[in-house]
């Protein structure tokens, strides 16, 4: 059930509107057919101390020795030396809070937060705690230009036993219901009577819990908790009901759209319909003219590719062949792997090519694939040579020069192995040649080098 | 738990590729002395040059250079010596000098880099000399027919049988310090260090007879005085790779964080890394770490550190990871790891990695007997991994673990699966690790696996590597359950490994049957080892000498003066020297190896093998791309951390070199040796604690 508690220790509830309590009074029930929770539905729940929920698993943060340079302190502090810590609660351009450790001992501390964010620890800013553990009251802030926006919350501080960690949680939750609307195609699906235009879902809604994972005072990050209480047993499954946020969730076999503002008041997820073809437009092997003419260093032509698109969600995609075609979802899609065998003109063993993006480039090429639309690609159009050298490289005879060669595709993918045949020996394999050279190129000196 | 060996550390400190150059020009010439251990000329001593070609595997390969028809040099009557003007410039040298009656000796790698003639000043060869003495029992008596010998010193090895009144001449012994073995049918192995050629006596107890046990010495230091002097040492590594790249950085923290890994933890933050995902992938390995050295008994300390990781790959391996190994673990909190793993494995975007830390929680949820749980997610990480290139190196972790997870519920797909991976000796590895796995309930099934047929394409080799690291921890695993099925398997292993093997069936018998264990090793240590003829393919870690020596914890605990034999087979088990093998670093290596691993029972003898070595460090500091010089400081370390500490003030700084300069690397293992204490320390000089073998 919702973490609703009318005993001795009532969970604190704040702007808790009577429809609300009525929606949560009601239980299990399913009383919200719209796809999107309206603002006021989210409400912020701070349970007491040990119940569930209390907070998401503390994060540590750094602590340093050295004072923050505009932070001044007025505080009379006890012990004898500190540690300080900064963090961000709300918006980018919220100002951040300082975070005072006072040690009296290796293992005994005051903690000190700065909550009136004037950049000044004073001593009223000390909190009280027990056990290494404090609650502080601290407002989020939402700066929207020139407003800024404050809802009361609380944060939790425990420091480790080492004395050496000092980590913190956002405390709390917001509440709610989300629906999830299910695909068109479904049968069971059906349009609740008197459902507003515009509004109309073919939805079910779940009771929801939203925590801040990562103590920013957002619920959009992706350490951010999204629980659904998909069984509507009032109880919350840590494995089956709670998900990292996503902007693609996979919710029971069904891939969902999730939609939210960063402050947690409105969530929506709908289905993500419809496929589109990709396919590989790999050029495919040369022409006997082009045999006949190839350039020096032409050596081969495509006889095996393989390749595979991973997309946002994680999915992948395998494609193999020259030309090979896959219906997928929507979405976007990257490559995130190529294996390309080449005949050897000569008549001798294949070469094997991997490109992976192990290793690959930081920057990711994304490919959107819409609604019956076709997506045409070719992960090896374009490759890229770099010597690994600093530019302009520069040596003296007698210095040591460090060459590491890296092949890129056009995607950022970079060759992890090449090999001949089939087989691999994984020791000796194919080895590239490298040689040094002067400007009137003779040859200074050479060395061969396999794949790291 | 992960192995950090010589081995290990040899591959990280080899990475990369380095062209040494050359200015432009054509050919050289090599002048230099060679006199005997006195300082005298040695003349007509022949002078070989070799060459060593930058090898495609980057290991050394040696090629002797033909100085041409009718240039074989020999040196003068003052020891001198010239080469003709053929060496090719730009090109690794060494000169070895050699002579009949003399244990050949060796100059330093040198580039000569113009045509100036290169002087490599002095080679001293040391006399062969004939060894003389006297074998007798504990009241005194003359023992006959004794076989005495010497193995490891020289290029080959020797030996002598004593006469009726025990005595024995042994020639072609190295003058100097040598080492003497004596064996003879009902009595016990023995040996003993000469340092004079004067003549010696040499007890030998019979069998049954009480010797000396061996048992583990207390360290060198006290702990926290080994840890102060690594802290002291380890500063200027960490100056010296503030500008270097992100692996040296990676290696300084690894080795403050066995010293404190929540320091380690707090000095990354400060750190710059050029790749961030890496310095993440750090954070969690040092997260991994703080579990492992039990940095804190809090947990919610540990699991703060987790949280405050960036990514969920990290997450994920961390919760994983506690689940097996925080010790003393409710299992209702070990399923709230794992359901934590779980939840981060979601949040994994690529799908190699989710599939492979999926595949871990189905793995570890299997081993809790948790089934029903552990299916879905062992077939959900199958899906994903199913359309995946698993084939290709970058995959093939993720391929062994998704096999894994996924035989208990369809081992024909964990087969297909593997039966993807085309590099043989990857196929190999992989299904010796499953076969590992399943050997903890299924004794025939794993037996079966492990001794399925290679693949038509696999060469013998591609079974070495699997033999060598994994033949033990599966024995043991099956002899838990079967012991008469484990011992089998593990004879029909060969060199090292059936040592390894063998010793890990006696590892699982001593859990419940020490008399059994008693039996087994008394076997091992009088099975009769063939001499390796040379060095060739050895491999440090894997030699035989190694491998017994790697028995002495059990036989500590199940025959201790048993042990003691043992120790002395070891050390005549070293590989001879001919001349060739003179050239390369493997043969130093395995004497290192073992010495390192003898320093745990006696100081003295392992101190007396090392001191050759020290005396050769400028020789070997000179090379900067061996490893010598840095194993020889940290070997130093287990034996007097103090004298290890100025060894490495004798060894060249090079500034512009940083973390990669010669000292910098034998700091860093020295370093990385002085800061690991109790078990921790005797895995990194390369024993093993089979009870708690895992590959990740």
């Amino acid at each position: 059930m919702f973490a609703i508690n009318f005993g001795l220790s009532p969970p604190r509830l704040f702007a808790v509107s009577p429809l609300r309590l009525v929606a949560l009074l009601a239980g299990a029930l399913t009383v919200s057919l719209l796809a999107a929770a309206r603002a006021d539905d989210w409400q912020y729940v701070q349970p007491q101390g040990g119940a569930e929920h209390e907070h998401p698993p503390l994060r540590a943060i750094p602590l340093a020795a050295d004072k923050p340079d505009d932070l001044t302190e007025k505080a009379e502090y006890r012990g004898t030396s500190r540690r300080y810590a900064q963090l961000r609660y709300g918006s980018p351009a919220a100002a951040r809070v300082a975070v005072v450790l006072d040690y009296a001992s290796p293992t005994d501390a005051d903690l000190y937060v700065d909550v009136d964010r004037n950049r000044t620890i004073e001593g009223r800013e000390r909190i009280a705690g027990e056990e290494r553990f404090w609650r502080v009251p601290l407002n989020v802030e939402y700066v929207q230009g020139e407003v800024t926006k404050r809802q009361p919350r609380e944060l939790v501080f425990r420091l480790g036993t080492t004395g050496r960690t000092l980590s913190f949680a956002a405390a709390g939750y917001l509440e709610g219901r989300v629906a999830l609307p299910r695909n068109a195609s479904d049968e069971s699906t059906t349009t609740p009577a008197g459902a507003e235009s515009g509004e109309v879902a073919t939805a079910e809604t779940f009771a929801a819990r939203r925590m801040d994972g990562d103590g920013n005072g957002h619920f959009t990050d992706p350490q951010d908790r999204l629980w659904l209480d998909l069984n509507a047993d009032g109880r919350w499954d840590a494995v089956e009901e709670q998900f990292l946020y996503s902007t693609i969730l996979t919710i029971g076999g069904t891939r969902y759209a999730v939609r939210s503002d960063e402050q947690g008041r409105q969530l929506a997820l709908q289905p993500l319909e419809g496929t589109g073809l990709i396919k590989l437009a790999i050029r495919q092997k040369l022409t006997e003219a082009e045999r006949q003419s190839a350039e020096p260093g032409v050596h081969g032509r495509i006889a095996e590719v393989a390749v595979t698109l991973v997309g946002r969600d994680g999915s992948a995609v395998g494609l193999r062949g020259v030309d090979a075609e896959a219906a997928v979802p929507v979405g976007d899609y990257r490559v995130s792997a190529v294996t390309v065998a080449l005949d050897d003109l000569g008549g001798g063993q294949r070469w094997n090519f991997v490109f992976s993006d192990n290793q690959g480039r930081d920057a990711k090429t994304w490919y959107t694939l819409a609604k019956d639309a076709r997506l045409e690609l070719d992960p090896l159009a374009k490759v890229e040579f770099l010597t690994g050298l600093a530019q302009p490289p520069s040596c003296r005879p007698g210095d040591d020069l460090t060459v590491q060669p890296q092949l890129f595709t056009g995607d950022g993918l970079l060759i992890n192995t090449c090999y001949r045949g089939t087989h691999d020996s994984g020791r000796s394999g194919v080895n590239g040649r490298i040689a040094l050279t002067a400007s009137d190129g003779s040859l200074l000196a050479a060395a061969q080098s396999g794949f790291a | 738990m992960r192995w950090t060996t010589d081995s290990n550390l040899r591959f990280l400190l080899g990475l990369g590729l380095s062209l040494a150059l050359a200015s432009a020009a054509n050919a050289a010439v090599v002048v230099g002395r060679v006199v005997d251990a006195h300082g005298r000329p040695v003349a007509e001593a022949e002078i070989q040059v070799w060459h060593k070609p930058n090898a495609v595997d980057n290991r050394p390969a040696n090629e002797r250079v033909e100085l041409g028809p009718g240039n074989r040099v020999r040196t003068d009557d003052e020891g001198r010596f010239k080469t003709p003007n053929l060496l090719e410039l730009g090109s690794m040298l060494r000169v070895v000098a050699s002579r009949e009656g003399m244990l050949a000796g060796r100059s330093r790698w040198i580039a000569p880099a113009d045509q100036s003639a290169i002087d490599i000043g002095s080679i001293t060869l040391r006399r062969l000399l004939t060894v003389s003495g006297r074998v007798v029992d504990g009241d005194g008596r003359s023992i006959a027919d004794a076989k005495v010998f010497n193995a490891g010193d020289a290029h080959r090895r020797v030996d002598a049988s004593t006469d009726a009144d025990g005595r024995f001449q042994l020639a072609g012994v190295p003058e100097g310090q040598a080492c003497l073995f004596v064996e003879k049918a009902g009595f016990r192995f023995t040996g003993t260090l000469i340092e004079r050629d004067d003549p010696i006596t040499i007890m030998l107890a019979r069998r049954g007879e009480s010797i000396a046990a061996i048992e583990t010495l207390a360290p060198p230091l006290p702990e926290f005085e080994e840890s102060a002097l690594a802290r002291r040492l380890l500063e200027p590594y960490f100056d010296a790779v503030s500008q270097a790249n992100d692996r040296f950085k990676t290696m300084a923290l690894f080795t403050l964080c066995q010293l404190d890994a929540l320091e380690a933890l707090a000095r990354i933050e400060t750190m710059h890394f050029a790749d961030a995902e890496e310095q993440d992938r750090v954070r969690g390995e040092l997260m991994i770490a703080a579990i492992e050295f039990r940095s804190t008994d809090d947990w919610a300390e540990i699991q703060s550190l987790i949280e405050s990781s960036r990514t969920d790959v990290t997450k994920a391996s961390c919760y994983a990871y506690a689940a097996r190994w925080w010790p003393g673990a409710a299992p209702r909190e070990r399923q709230q790891w794992l359901d934590a793993s779980q939840l981060h494995a979601r949040g994994i975007v690529d799908p190699a990695q989710r599939a492979l830390a999926l595949a871990r929680v189905a793995i570890e949820l299997n081993r809790m007997r948790r089934h029903a749980e552990a299916e879905p997610l062992a077939r959900e990480a199958l899906a994903l991994a199913d359309p995946l290139p698993v084939g290709d190196l970058v995959r093939w972790s993720t391929t062994g673990s998704v096999a894994q997870a996924i035989a208990p519920f369809d081992l024909a797909a964990a087969q297909e699966l593997l039966g993807r991976l085309r590099h043989e000796w990857i196929y190999a590895y992989e299904l010796g690790r499953l076969a590992c796995e399943i050997a903890r309930t299924d004794a025939a099934l794993a037996e079966r696996l492990w001794n399925q047929p290679p693949r038509a394409a696999a060469k013998p080799d591609d079974l070495r590597r699997r033999d060598a690291e994994l033949a033990a921890p599966f024995c043991y695993r099956l002899a838990r359950r079967d012991a008469a099925a484990a011992q089998k398997v593990a004879a029909a292993f060969t060199g090292g490994s059936r040592i390894d093997a063998l010793a890990a069936v006696a590892e699982a018998l001593a859990e419940t049957d020490q008399a059994a264990a008693r039996r087994l090793v008394a076997e091992i240590v009088a099975h009769e080892f063939p001499l390796a003829g040379s060095a060739d393919g050895l491999d440090a870690m894997f030699s035989d000498a190694a491998a017994l020596a790697r028995l002495l914890p059990l036989l500590e605990r199940v025959d201790p003066q048993l042990g003691r034999e043992c120790l002395w087979r070891a050390v005549a088990l070293r590989p001879p020297r001919p001349v060739e093998q003179m050239l390369d670093d493997e043969v130093e290596r395995i004497d290192l190896h073992l010495i390192g691993l003898l320093s745990r029972y006696d100081r003295r003898l392992a101190r007396s093998l090392l001191v050759p070595y020290v005396d050769r460090l400028a020789e070997f500091a000179d090379n900067s791309h061996t490893e010598s010089a840095p194993l020889v400081v940290a070997v130093g370390a287990t034996i007097d951390p103090a004298w290890a500490a100025r060894l490495l003030e004798r060894l060249p700084d090079a500034k512009e070199a940083g973390p990669a300069s010669v000292r910098n690397r034998a700091r860093w293992l020295l370093v990385h040796r002085l800061s690991m204490h109790g078990s921790w320390r005797w895995q990194a000089i390369g024993y093993r604690d089979l009870r708690h073998f895992e590959v990740w």
